[in-house]
Formats: C-alpha cells, sequence, structure tokens
C-alpha cells in the first residue's frame, strides 16, 4: 500500500481513530495488528522475513541479556550468529543476483566449469531498513545500553511499526519502543501537526518530486540527444527529485506518527544547505549514516589494529594528517556500505566510493585549503564565502547522484562532462529546447514554484523559525487560507500518473 | 585538565571549551575530531578507549571528557 493513495489515507483514519477509542493499555495492540495488516499488503511471503527477523533478534537479545555485561566473549558468539543470519538474508535476497553475474565471467576465465544460476527473487518490503534497525538493536544490547525486550509482540511492534516500516527512518529501540507502548491521549496539537507535516510530505512529494521526475526521465536515458544545458538541468532536477521524494515520505511517516503523540527521529536536516560533504552527510538519511557511525565507523576506528596504525602514524605524519590517518579506512567502509545499502549495482558502489574519496581528500588537504584561504585573504565566516561552499557541497552531491541514476556509471560520466562544458551548451532557443524536456511551459512554472517555496520554507527553517508553529500564531483566517492553499496545491498540482497512480518512492526499492 | 583542554585546542581551536556543554550533541565536534581527540588522549594518558565509551555524554564537555580519563585510568590500572 502506497503511502500516496486514497487506500493509505482511508488505512491511516481507521487505524487513528480506533487508536483513541480502545483503551490506552491497549493501543500498542493496536499498533501491532494495524502494522502487521499494513505489511501484508505487500503478500504474505514477506512477512516470513519480518518474522523471522524479529523472532532472532528477540530470542538473541534475550539470550545476550543472561550475561553480565563484561561477559562479552560470549555475547559475542550470539551476536555474531545473528548478524549473520540476517545480513546474510539480506545479501542473499538483494546482492545475489549481482553478484553471480560478476563472478560468472571470473568463473569462465579461469576455465571453471561452474556458474551461479540467476534467481528470480523477491525483495520484501523495507527489509534493508528493518534488519538495519534490528542489528542495531541487537548490537546495544550486546554493549550493555539497555535491558533486552522481554516481551517478544513489544519488540514484533518496534520492527513492524507501520508509518516506518517501508523507508525508514531506522529508529533506536530507546527512543521509539517507550512512546510505542505507553498509552497516548488525544491532543488537538498533535493531530494538527502531523497533518500539516504529512501535507507537507505529500506537497514534497506529488507535486516537485514526480514533476522533476517526469524531465529526469525524459532526458536521462537519452542524454546523447540533449546539450549541456539540458543535462544540467536534468542532473538538477534529479537531486531535487530524491530529496523531495524521500523527505517527503519521511515526513508522511513521521505526520502519521505524530498525530497518535508517537515522536519518531529526523532523518533529514535540509541537506542541500551543508556546506561540505561530511556536513551533507550528517543531514541526509541521519538514522542511517548515524547507524554506520555507532555501529560500523566507531569500532573501526576503535579497533586494536587502527590504535596501531594511529599510534605509528602520529610518530610517522606531525598534525593533522597523522591524526587523520586511522579515519581513512573506515571512511571507505562506510561509505562503500551506504553506497551498496541503496542497492545492488555498480553505480552504487563507485557513489560510496565517490564520497569516501572526497572526504578523504578534503581532510588531507584541509591544511592547504587552509593557508590558500589566509593568502587569498578569504573570510571563511562571511556569506558569499557560506554560499560558495553551500553551491559548491550540492554540485558535487548532484555529480554523485548522477553516477547512480544514469543508465551505465560511463553514462553518468558522460553526462557530468557534458553540464560542465559550457562549449557544448547550444545558446540558440534556450527557452526553446528548456520545454522540450517532458513539461511544457505551464508544468515547467509549476515546478520552479514549487522548488521556490522548498527553498523558501527550507531557508527560514535553517534560519530557527518553526513554520508549523509560526503558521499556528496567524489568525484563523490566515490559518486557514493557507491550509486550503496547501491541500488545493496537492490536489491541483500533485502528478497523477496512468490511472490516476502517483509514481512510487524511490526508497521503498531500498 | 589543562592536558586534555590543551588537547581539545589542538585539534580544533576557536570554541570555548571551558563552557561549552553540548560539543557532540550540537555538532560542534564531528566524528573525525572525535576519533581524533581519542587517538591523542590514548597516548597522552595511556588509556583504551573503546566503543562502548563512545556515547556523547562522554565527550559533550570538557570536563566529561576529563571524568572519562580518570574513570579509564582508575580501571585501567
Amino acid at each position: 500500500m502506497s503511502f500516496i493513495s486514497g487506500e493509505f489515507l482511508l488505512f491511516v483514519f481507521i487505524t487513528v481513530s480506533l487508536y483513541y477509542i480502545v483503551p490506552r493499555r491497549f493501543q500498542w495492540v493496536l499498533l501491532l495488528l494495524a502494522s502487521y495488516s499494513f505489511y501484508l499488503f505487500a503478500g504474505v511471503k514477506p512477512v516470513i522475513f519480518i518474522v523471522l527477523t524479529t523472532v532472532t533478534t528477540y530470542l538473541a537479545g534475550r539470550w545476550m541479556g543472561r550475561f553480565a555485561k563484561n561477559e562479552k566473549k560470549k555475547k559475542k558468539k550470539i551476536l555474531v550468529a545473528l548478524l549473520l543470519i540476517n545480513f546474510g538474508i539480506l545479501l542473499l535476497l538483494k546482492y545475489y543476483n549481482f553478484i553471480a553475474v560478476n563472478i560468472n565471467p571470473i568463473f569462465r576465465i579461469f576455465e571453471y566449469d561452474v556458474s551461479m544460476p540467476l534467481v528470480n527473487m523477491m525483495l520484501p518490503l523495507g527489509i534493508s531498513f528493518y534488519t538495519f534497525q534490528a542489528m542495531g538493536y541487537a548490537i546495544d544490547i550486546y554493549r550493555g545500553k539497555y535491558r533486552p525486550e522481554k516481551n517478544l509482540a513489544h519488540f514484533a511492534l518496534f520492527l513492524s511499526f507501520f508509518p516506518q516500516v517501508i523507508q525508514g527512518p531506522i529508529s533506536r529501540y530507546d527512543q521509539l519502543a517507550p512512546q510505542l507502548l505507553e498509552g497516548h491521549r488525544f491532543d488537538y496539537e498533535n493531530m494538527k501537526f502531523g497533518i500539516q507535516l504529512m501535507l507537507w510530505g505529500f506537497f514534497k512529494k506529488m507535486v516537485i518530486a514526480d514533476r522533476a521526475a517526469i524531465v529526469v526521465n525524459t532526458v536521462f536515458p537519452l542524454y546523447y540527444g540533449y546539450d549541456g544545458s539540458q543535462i544540467f538541468v536534468a542532473m538538477f532536477l534529479y537531486a531535487i527529485q530524491i530529496y523531495a521524494d524521500f523527505s517527503g515520505g519521511i515526513d508522511i511517516a513521521r505526520g502519521v506518527g505524530q498525530i497518535m503523540g508517537i515522536d519518531m527521529i529526523q532523518n533529514f536536516q535540509r541537506p542541500y544547505f551543508g556546506t561540505s560533504v561530511p556536513e551533507y552527510w550528517r543531514r541526509w538519511h541521519m538514522s542511517l549514516t548515524n547507524w554506520m557511525r555507532d555501529y560500523v565507523f566507531f569500532p573501526l576506528t576503535l579497533s586494536k589494529m587502527s590504535n596501531r596504525l594511529g599510534r605509528w602514524s602520529r610518530k610517522r605524519f606531525k598534525g593533522v594528517i597523522g591524526r587523520q590517518i586511522p579515519a581513512y579506512l573506515p571512511t571507505f567502509v562506510v561509505f562503500f556500505l551506504i553506497g551498496v545499502w541503496h542497492g545492488a549495482g555498480w553505480g552504487y558502489v563507485v557513489f560510496g566510493f565517490y564520497n569516501g574519496v572526497i572526504i578523504v581528500l578534503g581532510m588531507v588537504c584541509q591544511p592547504l585549503f587552509s593557508v590558500m584561504n589566509r593568502k587569498l585573504r578569504v573570510n571563511e565566516k562571511s556569506i558569499p564565502w557560506k554560499v560558495w561552499q553551500v553551491v559548491r557541497t550540492f554540485l558535487i552531491m548532484m555529480v554523485g547522484k548522477t553516477l547512480v541514476r544514469a543508465n551505465t556509471v560511463k553514462a553518468g560520466l558522460a553526462m557530468t562532462l557534458s553540464a560542465f562544458d559550457i562549449s557544448s551548451y547550444d545558446f540558440c532557443n534556450l527557452p526553446h529546447r528548456m520545454f522540450h524536456m517532458g513539461v511544457d511551459f505551464n508544468q515547467a512554472l509549476i515546478l520552479c514554484t514549487s522548488c521556490i517555496i522548498l527553498f523558501f520554507v527550507s531557508f527560514l527553517q535553517e534560519n530557527g523559525i518553526e513554520i508549523r508553529n509560526t503558521i499556528a500564531r496567524q489568525r484563523m483566517r490566515w490559518r486557514w487560507l493557507i491550509y486550503f492553499l496547501a491541500i488545493a496545491a496537492v490536489l491541483v498540482f500533485g502528478v497523477y500518473g496512468p490511472g490516476f497512480s502517483v509514481g512510487e518512492f524511490i526508497y521503498r526499492n531500498f | 585538565m589543562d592536558k586534555v583542554l590543551s588537547i581539545l585546542k589542538e585539534i580544533k581551536s576557536g570554541i570555548d571549551y571551558e563552557k561549552e556543554q553540548k560539543l557532540v550533541d550540537d555538532e560542534i565536534l564531528d566524528s573525525f575530531e572525535v576519533v581524533a581527540i581519542i587517538g591523542e588522549l590514548s597516548e597522552a594518558f595511556g588509556i583504551e578507549i573503546t566503543v562502548d565509551d563512545m556515547v556523547p555524554e562522554n565527550f559533550n564537555s570538557a570536563k566529561a571528557i576529563y571524568d572519562l580519563v580518570l574513570r579509564l585510568q582508575e580501571e585501567q590500572k
């Protein structure tokens, strides 16, 4: 069941109504039933996988809970087995065919008469999200961060909570579970703000992302038929599309949660306002990057081998580089994993490597940049410098996303070269050609206006202005005018595809 | 405490470490800087900081970092 459907709105309406009708001590039971019903819409088979992850993680958690905090060796065996089972399932379902396609030619090179057959496998909805959420819980239990959940049904709700199960955010047990289990009284403010957040999500998804997708889907597959300026516009719009699509879906999920008094973690903090690639990643898909930081980056950088490397590097290289060397390899590992987390394909591998190289190069060159800026008398606190940093970061990420979205990595590189080669721009009839990318003048105008609204709202939020509170303080007639315009914008300007079904969320497939 | 402050200032200058109470929560220090601080602390105080110590509360202020160092020195004697 897509978030963008009448069915989903009806489902939310019924669930929320029942949620506030049943006694508060049974609200979590209702949520569990609603969540599994929601998941069953995708079919019975996917449920088997989420149940398997739920049961194995629950049992492993209980088992690890029997040992004292310092009995790590015993707990480690249980944790490793659990990680192997669950990441093994994920690897098999998501990456088996990719591995087979790439390994079979190697078998042939060495004249081995074997090949891995390709298998048409079903990928359970949200498997990358709930698997990571479950494994985060297990690692926290292993580390003794909190006690394991004793009630299997409570734990099942934590993993299957319907607003988050399909595309996140990847929640933490100590943040989400208590809220799911405690009862909530009906609160008008939560209801109002939750609906507003959902509406903003629908606007981002249906008015911006699905409209930008028309241009992207027109230009990307046949990029060689377009000039550099058109390719640049398509690349720019893809960066906007994927942000509006994913963050819109998260807004809808968080809005549903808020209506029921459940505050789900933030997943985005206006990433395109980041002034560097590391800052961008601290603002984009934060629940995944924080997961990688806590469960991959820190363990790797604090391992015994890394400590030895650190001692050696601090002696060998004085200053910043000596301190940074132990973080280089873990950075590559993290971004490789972030890349392939999104899917099986060389584009994702290259995307991860691309980010790793840029971040490590940025760290290595930081002293050089500082010297250059001092010599050139750059005021690093000035607004023009900040704007330049934001634009630079956006362009770097725009190129990275193009490498993934293009048909092949080679096509992505060709598009990038063309987009940044002004000599490939055909300045004759520029306005005319801009409307030959799948959208007419009116569609382009709506897209531009809605992007400006998105930028303006983000800019205000970036400057500490809370939009929903500001609207709530307005007089009733202004408030309702804003609500009416927002609803009308989604209904009138939303993109409706064939049969009035809107486009799938991109991250739903991850 | 002075040693901790001098390490912090060497890794990232321009911050009032004696007053700041949310070095990690407010993202004043990023993960790379925290890792660099840990490397320096480990060497300067002869302690081993493990992933279990990687909670924001241990790194949110110079005082918290100093307390962590003292605790680990005591535990790892």
